[in-house]
């Protein structure tokens, strides 16, 4: 292999958290130009090469963004992927764009650090159902680890939960990194 | 990128909490705290890189 060819792209990529999991192999295996081998049953978006684009032996790492208030695009049960097919070919072709642009550097400074922080929790109390108003408890506090890597000056930032929108947004705002990724 | 290393649940923003969706309902944390902890402690991660 060339050094200069990719082992690993990661497509970070705010969409519910319906396309996470066994699903996401859908996505490196269209990027890897086997389609036929991607599993199917998600309303998500899958990565759809045209075959002069295809890497041979490069993995897409899929992540999921802040995407916690955000449904997926098609909720279609059934067996017609047509839509997702749409979506894919629209994300793949921009992946492909992105990936054009890449430079490579000799040299990279790595770092990685984890932290945990608690929160109190609640939960919602006892009553009748259907509920006319929601009523809450204490509950046990709720750990989120939080997960740092940084490459030079880009900060990949990680939660262990599904983070809505506006916490990315605020982060965003106030991060350190010209390059911060969530 | 979410849902990476542990399983803590929906975390809305502190203003989400006013609202009365599936996932408020269902998110298992007090409002008015996780959102700071988050952005707080990534800017201390950040802090000590």
């Amino acid at each position: 292999m060339s050094p200069n060819r990719p082992l690993l792209q990661v497509l970070n990529y705010q969409v519910s958290g319906d396309l996470a999991g066994a699903s996401s192999r859908y996505v490196e295996n269209y990027y890897r130009g086997k389609p036929e081998d991607a599993p199917r049953g998600d309303a998500g978006a899958a990565i759809h090469l045209r075959p002069e684009e295809i890497t041979e032996n490069a993995v897409a790492l899929w992540t999921s963004g802040a995407a916690g208030d955000q449904n997926p695009i098609s909720l279609a049960r059934g067996s017609d992927f047509t839509l997702v097919h749409s979506l894919g070919k629209i994300l793949g072709e921009e992946a492909v764009r992105i990936a054009g642009a890449i430079y490579s550097t000799e040299q990279a400074r790595i770092g990685g650090k984890q932290e945990v922080v608690t929160c109190p929790g609640r939960k919602v109390a006892p009553g009748t159902l259907p509920r006319k108003e929601y009523k809450w408890e204490d509950s046990d506090p709720v750990s989120i680890r939080l997960s740092l890597l940084t490459i030079n000056d880009i900060a990949l930032a990680g939660v262990s939960g599904e983070v809505m929108t506006m916490i990315q947004e605020h982060l965003k705002k106030k991060s350190t990194s010209s390059h911060p990724l969530w | 990128m979410t849902h990476a290393n542990g399983s803590s649940g929906y975390i809305p923003d502190d203003a989400a909490f006013e609202q009365v969706s599936y996932e408020i309902t269902t998110s298992r944390l007090k409002p008015g705290c996780a959102e700071n902890a988050i952005v707080n402690g990534f800017l201390n991660l950040m802090g000590q890189h």
